[in-house]
């Protein structure tokens, strides 16, 4: 079933603030979601196993 | 004014019509103009109308014409570019409230090459600010509000190339330009209904860009056609000395029109069940047979187990950590209009360089599986999007990404997103076209055939082709 019920709507553009559907959290909020985030990302990364073969290297030319 | 049907054809019909001298640069112009001026800040997709320069380059491009100095394809063509990319003297925003009032002194390498093309810039059009690099919470993240979505304004356009999407679905400029890091062409292409086309990392200058993360970041063009981006692609491709990530091959390709009898097709299973909807699942199989009947080989394909986002999410909050600190440090990174964003891009600055060199490591494994993968195939298919877009007003940080577009990017492997029907609320959906580097042609051959052979390209917004 289409959940839209007031389509549509062309009066005018929305702002953001009538945009938002619920209560922005606060930035220590937003901090703090962000960074757990980030270290369960990390995390996985930590946890995968590297083939040999795969270290970076600096390609140096001059020109094409 | 030109007729609205006019408006909402391909740029290669246009520019049939402009070099008979069956339409001219200027009215089409003025035409696209009075559109992008009517709806574009109703539909929050641009930021600034160039009005004038518009008119001076029409001028010019119609006394090129008429004196027989037709420059090709786009010659006369009016387009719109993501706010990301500089124009000299004319606000370049990067969508962000602390950017507003920022102006470069030099056009970025692609509005040069479109301008050697005669096209014709007519205004910088929505992005989600910085687009959307810190994990935005919701659509509104942006300077200039919430895309939406020219099939229905309640719901999201998607992003980051909001504006480069709604712009050319309603018909409001002639073609655009948009970028992708992370799916920002290929999402708001699938919901908007457009063709978005992302060419292999390096085929396309970003001089002149934001730059959100050097290693991703790819810029590309948003059509009515696939015809259409090939001919922006070609003129935007090649070397530029200003971006060394930049590719000394040369782009061509001939007419994509073609049968697909020998064409070797992997369809990507995506987990529809846990992430999908029914609509879109059941218009991705109705496109499947359209290929197959074609004569195409379609096979089901499993891409490589590989952790896309976890990988992804650390190269691209790092490398944007560090193009963005001077935001950062200044603090003006709080003037962003989305708190989440604020605290995303802050926190990339948390990752050690070890996870981020680990990252990168990994990324090489993906490239050497792949390698496998294209002796089986010539190309890889799924869905652009496993569901339509969703409402504006509530929070879209949750949007699901598919592993098709989690390995396109993080390989830089061209992309092609074609219209391939309408979901629930007669929404549309879109067909990905994923090939192996250096092979837009092949891509092209593909959902050009697709595209012609089903015509769902034709399909206009009620909204705004109907006035």
């Amino acid at each position: 079933m289409c959940s839209f019920s007031d389509f549509p709507s062309r009066e005018g553009r929305l702002d953001s603030q009538e945009a938002r559907g619920d209560q922005p959290l606060t930035f220590e909020e937003e901090s703090r979601r962000a960074q757990e985030y980030l270290r369960s990302v990390v995390q996985h990364i930590r946890d995968q196993a590297l083939p040999e073969g795969t270290e970076p290297a600096f390609q140096f030319r001059l020109k094409f | 004014m030109l007729h609205e049907t006019l408006l909402f054809s391909s740029v290669v019909e246009l520019a049939k019509r402009i070099r008979s001298r069956e339409i001219s640069p200027v009215d089409l112009t003025s035409s696209y103009l009075n559109r992008l001026e009517r709806f574009g800040p109703e539909l929050n997709a641009v930021v600034t109308i160039m009005h004038e320069s518009a008119m001076d380059s029409a001028h010019m491009a119609e006394r090129e014409i008429q004196s027989g100095n037709y420059r090709g394809p786009l010659h006369g063509i009016p387009y719109g570019a993501k706010d990301l990319l500089a124009t000299r003297g004319i606000p370049t925003t990067w969508g962000a409230p602390p950017c507003k009032d920022q102006v470069f002194d030099f056009d970025a390498t692609v509005i040069t090459r479109l301008k050697s093309a005669g096209a014709v810039l007519i205004g910088k059009l929505a992005m989600l600010e910085l687009a959307g690099v810190g994990h935005y919470r919701y659509a509104s993240a942006s300077l200039t509000g919430p895309g939406l979505n020219p099939w229905n304004p309640t719901t999201y356009t998607g992003g980051s190339s909001s504006g480069s999407a709604s712009a050319v679905a309603a018909g409001l400029v002639g073609f655009s330009i948009g970028s992708e890091t992370w799916g920002s062409i290929m999402t708001p292409a699938s919901f908007c209904g457009v063709t978005g086309l992302r060419p292999t990392y390096g085929r396309v200058s970003r001089h002149g860009a934001m730059t959100l993360a050097w290693t991703m970041d790819k810029l590309g063009p948003m059509c009515r056609s696939v015809e259409d981006c090939l001919a922006v692609l070609n003129a935007t491709a090649g070397y530029d000395p200003n971006d060394s990530s930049t590719l000394v091959e040369q782009f061509t390709h001939g007419s994509e029109a073609q049968a697909l009898q020998d064409m070797r097709i992997g369809v990507v299973q995506e987990e529809f069940d846990k992430h999908g909807e029914r609509e879109v699942q059941q218009g991705f199989e109705e496109a499947l047979l359209v290929l197959s009947q074609a004569g195409a080989q379609t096979r089901p394909v499993s891409l490589p187990p590989f952790p896309y986002n976890e990988v992804a999410e650390v190269i691209i909050a790092s490398e944007a950590a560090c193009s963005f600190e001077p935001l950062i440090r200044t603090g003006k990174i709080r003037e962003l209009v989305d708190t989440a964003q604020q605290a995303g891009v802050v926190a990339g600055t948390q990752i050690k360089a070890v996870d981020y060199l680990k990252a990168m490591r990994l990324r090489t494994t993906l490239k050497a599986e792949f390698a496998a993968v294209w002796k089986n195939y010539d190309v890889l298919v799924g869905p652009t999007s496993l569901t339509v877009s969703p409402s504006i007003r509530g929070p879209v940080h949750d949007l699901y990404l598919t592993n098709l577009i989690a390995a396109g990017n993080l390989l830089g492997l061209p992309g092609i997103s074609v219209p391939c029907g309408f979901g629930k609320c007669n929404l549309p959906i879109g067909l990905s076209v994923v090939g192996p580097p250096l092979e837009e042609a092949k891509i092209a051959r593909v959902a050009q055939f697709y595209q012609d052979a089903t015509g769902w390209h034709r399909q206009y917004p009620p909204l705004f082709s109907n006035i």
